[in-house]
């Protein structure tokens, strides 16, 4: 939720986040993707169109959705699983660190998600480092995404 | 534009297959927001007496202005007439359906008719489907949801489903979602199964508008987990969740024990939440937005319990499934909890009417002709298995048992009534009210009957001592009122009510702060509370329409007259002077007349005229 809306500024939208979370609940799973930052970029080698660029600042990939086909040249080659569409526009989406300051970050109240350095550009959740992220898919924190507040 | 809504509501006629889209009335939405609020507008209107298993019901399924936002925790809520109470029926359930419902496109989902065959709905954004369920039908709510994603071929899309309890009419079947998830009470699994709906799968892949992204971000990163931090409950939420009731009620001697004949359990050991977490719980999880996760995914590795997988049990199936029915090992309460979710079966009413049908048997009220030889005896777990599956299939003695105690015992008749713990049909969850008079003035007013989920003042009394009575009646129905209205916001709202208490200790300030970051609207704190009465009143003239009032809002026989045996509440029965007492304050803070019914004044001030013709 964090994501989409810090990218929108007014929308709410799991499928327009750039990090999510799968979850296979029989067992209880849960396994949050999101990109790694990757020195060797093999989804920017991919890309065909040009539409990867590598942001000077935070010396990234990051994705100009305006020359981006939808070719999912990129989805194929990233080892992360990290690269999302876009359900309207069918553009690639990958997290871009919202410029240096990971949003996410701030809002997972179990700190399931750090970010040591922009450089090293390490969400621990993407390595596993995600034990104490108790939820599934589409959560607070992963953002793709009795009494209890159930009925008993 | 108002953010928050959707804007859309979406009718399905499940008779002709066709479906239209309805524009969301904001005039209304700022009257009553959505969740149980708005649905209990749409079920209104839907008009009086309409027989629960007839094409003519209707399902509403709600979400509201807060659901799968940031925030806390999303639920949704299915509202309908109830087939076992035959009162309003809201059911509530978190998991993850409540936001995909919302990125779908729709604020409620309104189901009516009935499917001539067995069939499942698919709701793909503006997509909308009937489609077979001819292979589902008979299967268990687990198989159904898996079965029903691998054909979609989306891991990703949400289902609610029912089990064979729903198909075979148990007037307390449940709907599952989410595999862990249970909109559990008073049958809505059983209307589910009557239109022949085995379940709903949806997909959404649309945006919610906020109107101030950024404050409502910073409520819930800045003061929200500052509220948490300071919370008395925080920690134990999210290392117990609901389990740590297991530390409270048995000190106040209020957990039902062996058909609530006592409310101390006799090896609470077994069962409680440390016993629990150290045998079972391996993960914590969280329900969709929640930062509070309150959900305990448990592993069964010893006896009769073991391969058992689940989130759960929580509290109130400890409880029924526990120490109502003499059993004293989480493990296999467990177990008991995964075949009720395979079921279909909510696990409250299913443990009472099996507790119910153990003490009949061991006064001779039930013998071993009417059980098919079975002997039903408290403390045999093989015994509870058996049941459960034999209600879900209404197989011998289950036919019986799957109407829930009140019906049962009209049909054992002798002195069986008394034995049955109920309120208008509704089986009691686990707080016994000999303990707490509070709770018994809670029970006798909540909307759908026997029901905790509008108020639980069970331990306030006893800590204010000055302001409530324990074992009285004063200020009880203050605090009932009070402690209901904080709930009709929530679950208009519609949010996860423990979240907001018992993690960040919320108050209708707070609410109304979401309120204006999400929807944009200035609702104050007095308009929050007017919409709370609205509501509460709305629905109660719905139930007076069907026939209930003072005569109907009564306690079962065991609170009144058996004294509990022992505990710090021993010798207590709920006075009838007290009952009476609070229930007339009552009615009087509600502006209801002394037959509990809404006055003409009351429902100008609340902008209800036009129902007022209802029920003159
Ligand atoms: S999108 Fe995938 S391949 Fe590209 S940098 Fe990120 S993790 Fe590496
Ligand atoms: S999907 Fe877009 S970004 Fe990815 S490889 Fe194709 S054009 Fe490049
Ligand atoms: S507190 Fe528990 S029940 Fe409520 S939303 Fe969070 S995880 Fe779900």
């Amino acid at each position: 939720m964090t994501c989409s809306l810090t990218h929108s500024k007014t929308v709410v939208n799991p499928r327009m986040a750039r990090i999510h979370i799968s979850s296979d609940a029989l067992e209880a799973m849960d396994s949050p993707a999101v990109c790694q930052q990757c020195e060797d970029h093999p989804c920017m080698d991919a890309c065909p169109t040009g539409a990867m660029v590598i942001d000077e600042q935070l010396g990234i990939v990051v994705v100009h959705p305006e020359d981006c086909t939808g070719c999912r040249a990129c989805e194929a080659v990233c080892p992360y699983a990290a690269i999302f569409f876009d359900p309207e526009k069918d553009t690639a989406l990958k997290c871009d660190l919202c410029g240096g300051t990971p949003e996410c970050v701030k809002t997972c109240r179990l700190h399931a998600l750090t970010f040591p350095t922009a450089k090293e550009a390490v969400i621990a959740a993407g390595t596993g480092g995600a034990e104490d992220c108790g939820n599934g898919e589409d959560c607070g924190c992963g953002d793709s995404g009795e009494e209890g507040g159930d009925d008993r | 534009m108002v953010g928050g809504f959707t804007g859309q509501i979406l009718n399905v006629d499940l008779s002709t297959g066709k479906h239209k889209v309805e524009a969301l009335d904001f005039q209304l939405a700022r009257k009553y927001l959505g969740g149980r609020g708005y649905a209990a507008y749409l079920l209104y209107r839907n008009g009086a007496h309409v027989e629960p298993f007839s094409p003519e019901s209707v399902i509403v399924l709600s979400t509201g202005p807060l659901t799968g936002l940031p925030g806390t925790g999303s639920k949704f809520v299915m509202v309908t007439r109830s087939p076992q109470t035959g009162l309003f029926l809201d059911s509530y359930s978190g998991g993850h359906m409540s936001a995909e419902i919302k990125y779908a496109g729709y604020d409620h989902i309104v189901i009516g008719g009935r499917c001539d065959r067995p069939s499942y709905l698919w709701i793909d954004d503006g997509r909308i489907e009937i489609r077979s369920a001819a292979h589902l039908w008979g299967k268990s709510s687990y198989d159904t949801e898996t079965t029903i994603k691998k054909e979609l071929g989306d891991p990703a899309v949400r289902v609610m489903s029912i089990g064979p309890g729903g198909e075979n009419g148990v007037l307390y079947a449940c709907v599952s979602t989410d595999y862990y998830h249970q909109a559990g009470r008073g049958g809505m699994g059983a209307v589910m199964g009557s239109k022949n709906l085995k379940a709903i799968a949806i997909r959404g892949s649309q945006g919610v508008k906020v109107a101030d992204g950024q404050a409502l971000l910073n409520l819930m990163r800045n003061e929200m987990e500052e509220a948490f931090e300071q919370s008395e409950f925080g920690a134990n939420r999210i290392r117990y969740g609901t389990t740590y009731t297991t530390v409270s009620t048995p000190v106040l001697g209020i957990m039902p024990t062996r058909n609530f004949q006592s409310g101390v359990p006799e090896n609470i050991e077994g069962l409680n939440c440390f016993t629990m977490r150290e045998k079972l719980v391996v993960k914590d999880k969280a329900c969709f937005g929640c930062q509070i996760p309150c959900l305990k995914y448990s592993v069964v590795t010893y006896g009769d319990g073991a391969g058992t997988k689940l989130v759960g049990p929580e509290y109130e199936t400890i409880a029924l499934l526990g120490s109502n029915v003499g059993v004293y090992d989480i493990g296999l309460v467990a177990k008991a909890n995964l075949l009720c979710d395979l079921n279909g079966l909510d696990t409250i009413s299913t443990g009472n009417t099996i507790g119910f049908a153990m003490e009949c048997y061991e006064k001779g009220l039930l013998t071993k002709e009417d059980t098919g030889g079975l002997e039903l005896k408290f403390g045999d777990h093989n015994m509870v298995f058996t049941l459960i599956d034999k209600i879900a299939h209404r197989d011998g003695i289950g036919d019986l048992l799957a109407d829930g105690v009140m019906r049962a015992a009209e049909k054992i008749g002798k002195n069986s009534s008394n034995y049955a713990v109920h309120v208008k049909g509704m089986e009691i969850p686990a707080y016994d009210p000999r303990g707490a008079y509070a709770m018994g003035l809670a029970y006798a007013t909540a909307s759908r009957g026997g029901c905790h989920r509008r108020a639980k003042p069970v331990e306030v009394p006893r800590l204010s001592a000055d302001q409530y009575s324990q074992f009285g009646s004063r200020g009880n129905a203050t605090l009932v009122k009070r402690l209901q209205d904080f709930r009709e916001v929530v679950h208009s709202a519609l949010v996860c009510d423990p979240a907001l208490r018992f993690g960040f200790e919320a108050t209708l300030g707070t609410m109304s702060r979401l309120f204006k970051y999400t929807t944009g609207w200035d609702m104050s704190e007095d308009e929050l509370r007017t919409l709370a009465d609205r509501v509460d009143t709305l629905i109660r003239v719905f139930n007076v329409r069907e026939g209930f009032d003072r005569k109907d809002d009564r306690l079962p026989a065991r609170f009144l007259k058996d004294p509990l045996p022992s505990g710090p509440a021993k010798g207590k029965v709920v006075d009838a002077e007290s009952m009476e007492t609070m229930l007339t304050e009552y009615y009087t803070l509600r502006g209801w007349d002394d037959r509990g019914v809404p006055t003409r004044d009351t429902l100008h001030r609340l902008g209800l005229d036009e129902i007022a013709g209802d029920i003159a």
